[in-house]
């Protein structure tokens, strides 16, 4: 009897380890937006507005990470606009809409940048007098989905929308003769797919900077909850941001669950999931709760709704729950808790 | 009365916050709206003196309806709606510094930031 007592406390902890989860990663208790001089505090919080390149944004925001903290320059870091160029020039596609972060990121290694300076010069120059940088991305989005030579009814219609901004009379400055110029150039775009028309854009962005020193990208798109915790808390713990591919539901929605259980991470409903990558910046106890900072690309004034969100504010401060929005310089993120990121996440990248 | 009045009267006299932006290449200052929490164009406080702001209930009454390919690649709602409505999405930044943000501007040239058209819609398809 005392034999077989021993015997079972000698193998508890095996039974217990073989049955049970392994002990889960603590909260990592890291912000990195909060010190002065984080990388971060260099790279501005984004709005891609109408175009679907939220990968690109989500892997420019890594690579820029990455070149900053080994003392690189801003000016000649990574351009959300080149990148999508880039995916979508390497990988042969009509559609820039939708794409892999770490897929932008591997194309990024093999085929180097273009500065940043020089891509928000080319967009500036870009159509003769230039278009508005919101133009530039309305134009990629009404493009998107069309296939030389067809256009879409939207892009028809947005480029008969700006044309007749360009009438006599609007307020535009430019001159009558530079009216035709740009009508004939934007006329010729519908033989463009968006993919085309960013290669168009970036066509004199050479010679491109070398970036194969950059680490090749780590994907997960498989794992149970406790792993892909794990993955977060070393990635925040090493002073890393994460890219997170999410139910962007959740923003909505702070009890919404996108995923199936079980580490396949499939969405229960893919049409209401809403499929979105951002970047995880944060990973903290608030409130009593291990909590995820959240960076969007919905721009720098971007609050979900029901979430504490972090701030900079005009005097510099950083407030990791902001007391006041009219005093913020910029929303850097917002906080989810734990639960509701992991039923809502289902990839991660990281470099 | 009298002294119900002096409390008021301050109130209604308090300026809104207003702070400087770079829109495009024009310099716009705008105003803090307490209501939305959001930067809007000067006076752009009430719907009857905003048409930006009657963009809202609009996404509500039209009965507007975002299908998954109108999202694809995490577009900004915000934007998708603007346009859907026929508004005019501008890009502005404050001119003290920080991050781009999309901004909607409606044909009596009223401005608003376009997160209040997302918060409006309130879900990412519906």
């Amino acid at each position: 009897m005392k034999t077989s007592l021993l015997l079972i406390l000698l193998h508890f902890p095996l039974i217990s380890f073989a049955s049970g989860d392994p002990v889960e990663e603590p909260c990592a208790e890291v912000d990195l937006n909060s010190s002065a001089d984080s990388p971060l505090r260099k790279i501005p919080v984004e709005d891609q507005d109408g175009a679907g390149i939220c990968y690109a944004y989500a892997a420019s925001t890594l690579a820029n990470h990455w070149q900053l903290k080994r003392g690189g320059d801003v000016k000649k870091g990574f351009h959300p606009l080149y990148v999508a160029g880039t995916y979508s020039r390497v990988e042969d596609r009509k559609d820039t809409s939708g794409g892999d972060v770490s897929t932008a990121l591997n194309r990024l290694r093999d085929t180097g940048n273009c500065p940043s300076n020089r891509v928000d010069e080319m967009v500036r120059n870009w159509s003769i007098h230039g278009l508005p940088y919101a133009d530039v991305l309305s134009l990629i989005e009404s493009s998107s989905g069309s296939s030389v030579p067809q256009v879409s009814a939207h892009a028809s219609s947005w480029i008969s929308g700006y044309l007749g901004r360009l009438e006599p009379g609007s307020n535009e400055t430019t001159s009558c003769e530079l009216n035709q110029k740009v009508s004939r150039f934007l006329k010729s775009l519908p033989n463009l797919n968006s993919n085309q028309i960013l290669q168009n854009v970036f066509s004199k962005c050479e010679p491109f900077e070398a970036v194969s020193q950059m680490p090749e990208p780590s994907r997960v798109r498989k794992g149970t909850d406790s792993e892909f915790h794990g993955i977060l808390a070393k990635t925040m713990k090493n002073g890393d941001p994460a890219a997170v591919s999410l139910c962007s539901n959740l923003f909505y929605d702070p009890t919404y669950i996108g995923l199936k259980p079980g580490p396949t991470r499939e969405a229960l409903n893919s049409d209401e999931c809403g499929r979105h990558a951002v970047v995880m910046t944060g990973m903290k106890t608030l409130k009593g709760e291990c909590k995820y900072l959240i960076r969007n690309s919905w721009g720098s004034d971007w609050r979900a709704k029901g979430q504490d969100c972090a701030c900079l504010r005009a005097d510099s401060r950083y407030e990791e729950i902001c007391s006041d929005f009219s005093e913020a310089k910029e929303v850097v993120g917002c906080w989810f808790s734990k639960k509701s990121m992991l039923g809502n996440l289902y990839k991660i990248t990281t470099l | 009365m009298a002294i119900c009045i002096l409390l008021i009267l301050p109130g209604q006299a308090r300026a809104a916050k207003s702070k400087d932006f770079l829109m495009e290449s024009k310099s716009l200052t705008l105003e803090w709206n307490v209501q939305y929490e959001g930067w809007v164009s000067p006076g752009c406080h009430h719907e009857e003196k905003c048409e930006a702001l009657r963009l809202l209930p609009l996404i509500r009454t039209a009965n507007l309806v975002l299908k998954p390919v109108d999202l694809e690649g995490g577009k900004n709602p915000g934007s998708v709606l603007c346009r859907k409505l026929s508004g005019k999405v501008i890009f502005g930044a404050p001119k003290a510094g920080g991050g781009r943000t999309s901004f909607c501007q409606a044909g009596d040239g009223s401005l608003i930031p376009s997160s209040f058209l997302q918060r409006a819609y309130g879900g990412a398809t519906r």
